[in-house]
């Protein structure tokens, strides 16, 4: 009974209308970067799975996966925190660990949701309505989840441990996200988002995919399985870091310790 | 049922909470200090909050932090103002009480019947957003008392209370003592204390002052002299007679009212017990008589100035 009142007020908490403006912001955005991608393009040199890789690549599981993420998920305890209600949700008899747990997994359905909903804008504006059960799109669909799962645990391990862990988390993800990968050598092997596009591959103009990418030095990606193993094992090391944290850590609005 | 051994709270280098050692009985209990004294640490250390730098705190016979045994039978009304402002009054008391483990069968009943006994069913259903600060309190009281719990702690519960409402929380705490409920009420409002409880601890600078009946703990103050105000048309005979009575320190004449006399004694229990007499002996009349200092600003005062 207690899982089901926590559920329903972290997705109420998402589906408000400032929440789902953003959403719709990022949905739309595919679909307009897609379209103009389709017209700017020469029509006898575009490619519907080139355009469609760049942009999932680029802006789907770069952007939205990773923005999302650190939002709703640094957010899961910060904003109870910053709001004060951290303390009705810690003086219950729910185990600290199964607040966190309800509140991660409905962060990763909404980023998932909102990630599937930009993956299908994507895919229509670049493949057209007819070519939206393309193979590609629906692998994307199912790796996004894992991808979800991993960032989300992550920040949701930064949002336990530290006062203001969004700042950090943004920095994670769009400075070492993108500054590991460009460093020489196997610092690639240090971003979640090198996993994720071993999963997740396009066919695209794989150059292209990594020159924008900033990742020139010829080292080899990591294998499939060591992509999936290091997804889950990232996924569950910070989910369990978090849990403890979170179990342990005093959670007391700063002005009112005293 | 809430024990404190010897607890201390550090934060970094600040001294919340020093030693203390105290007992929380079933009754109402009032925990008295000024800003910083460390009235809120306490609390905070009791509802599991925090955990003490040193000492122990029991709940129940078990630690409270993260403890959800404890929090089944403990019920905790914050200070703060914030709730979950998009939520209805009722949704807000019906989570907690589904996270208080009620279930389904009676969860509806409970938060009904909660919600009525702090006179907030007109306005339960309207988002707390919209909520007066009279009301906020008063609902943060329906989430604390729903799930029956055998202890309730309350942070400045009359906080913004209009003087009905503070009335009705009033009675419902001294109902909720008469059950066997521990009640626990921090505040820095003395007089509306003293309304609802003679049982206090009184810290200061995070010590524990002084803990116990208010009027016991003024009877043992023996440095302070006990201050008797007497009003009478017969002033300057009653005053000699006063003055015969060996443990009547000094009396004085009110300069502005000659009616009024006051008496400073370090025996009051004897001043009490013998004046009736002196009065009747001598058919004096008495139009007012009271004692300032038999009240817990006085007592405060003493203790914390000293």
């Amino acid at each position: 009974m207690s899982d089901y009142y926590l559920f329903r007020t972290a997705l109420l908490d998402h589906l408000r209308p400032g929440k789902l403006a953003a959403a719709a912001i990022m949905v739309g955005l595919s679909f307009l970067i897609g379209l103009l991608m389709r017209w700017k393009m020469d029509p006898e040199t575009y490619l519907p799975a080139n355009a469609y890789g760049l942009l999932t690549v680029f802006f789907v599981f770069a952007f939205v996966l990773t923005i999302l993420s650190v939002i709703f998920c640094t957010g899961i305890v910060a904003q109870e925190v910053e709001q004060k209600t951290i303390v009705y949700l810690l003086t219950r008899p729910v185990p600290r660990w199964r607040i966190l747990m309800i509140k991660y997994l409905v962060a990763v359905l909404v980023t998932t949701v909102i990630g599937w909903m930009a993956v299908l804008a994507a895919a229509l504006a670049t493949f057209g309505p007819a070519k939206l059960g393309e193979s590609t799109v629906l692998h994307d669909m199912l790796i996004l989840p894992v991808g979800v799962l991993a960032y989300s645990s992550i920040f949701l391990l930064m949002g336990t441990l530290l006062n203001r862990p969004l700042i950090l988390g943004l920095i994670f993800a769009f400075g070492w996200e993108w500054f590991i990968r460009a460093l020489p050598g196997y610092g690639q092997y240090c971003s979640i988002m090198t996993y994720i596009r071993v999963l997740a591959p396009h066919e695209g103009p794989e150059s292209m995919i990594r020159l924008l990418s900033l990742n020139t030095v010829g080292v080899d990606p990591p294998s499939r399985a060591v992509s999936w193993i290091v997804m889950i094992s990232v996924t569950l090391v910070a989910l369990v870091a978090a849990i403890i944290a979170f179990s342990t850590r005093e959670y007391v609005p700063r002005e009112d310790a005293g | 049922m809430i024990v404190l051994e010897q607890a201390s709270r550090w934060y970094g280098q600040v001294l919340g909470l020093n030693d203390v050692s105290c007992i929380m009985p079933v009754g109402i209990t009032a925990l008295l200090g000024e800003n910083g004294a460390g009235k809120s640490t306490l609390m905070k250390l009791i509802t599991g909050q925090l955990k003490p730098t040193t000492g122990r705190v029991l709940v129940f016979g078990e630690p409270p932090f993260a403890n959800p045994r404890v929090f089944r039978k403990l019920g905790y009304c914050p200070e703060i103002e914030n709730n979950y402002d998009d939520m209805t009054g009722r949704d807000f008391v019906t989570m907690l009480a589904a996270m208080a483990g009620l279930p389904s069968s009676t969860l509806k009943s409970r938060v009904a019947e909660s919600i009525e006994t702090v006179g907030m069913t007109g306005a339960a259903d309207r988002k707390i957003g919209g909520y007066s600060k009279g009301m906020r309190q008063r609902i943060k009281v329906a989430q604390g008392i729903v799930h029956d719990p055998d202890a309730l702690i309350l942070d400045e519960p009359l906080n913004g209370l209009d003087p009905l409402g503070r009335r009705d929380i009033s009675t419902l705490l001294h109902e909720l003592a008469s059950r066997g409920k521990s009640v626990v009420i921090s505040s820095h409002i003395l007089y509306e204390v003293e309304q609802m409880t003679r049982n206090m601890l009184l810290l200061h600078k995070g010590r524990l002052m002084a803990q116990g009946d208010i009027y016991q703990i003024r009877g043992l103050i023996d440095s302070h002299p006990h201050h008797i105000t007497i009003t009478t048309e017969q002033a300057r005979p009653l005053a000699k007679h006063l003055l015969d009575l060996p443990y009547v320190s000094s009396v004085k004449f009110d300069m502005q009212d000659p009616r009024l006399l006051e008496i400073e004694t370090r025996a009051p229990d004897q001043f009490y017990a013998q004046f009736p007499d002196i009065v009747l002996e001598h058919g004096y009349k008495i139009t007012n008589f009271e004692s300032p200092d038999n009240n817990l600003e006085a007592v405060f005062k003493y203790l914390v100035n000293g």
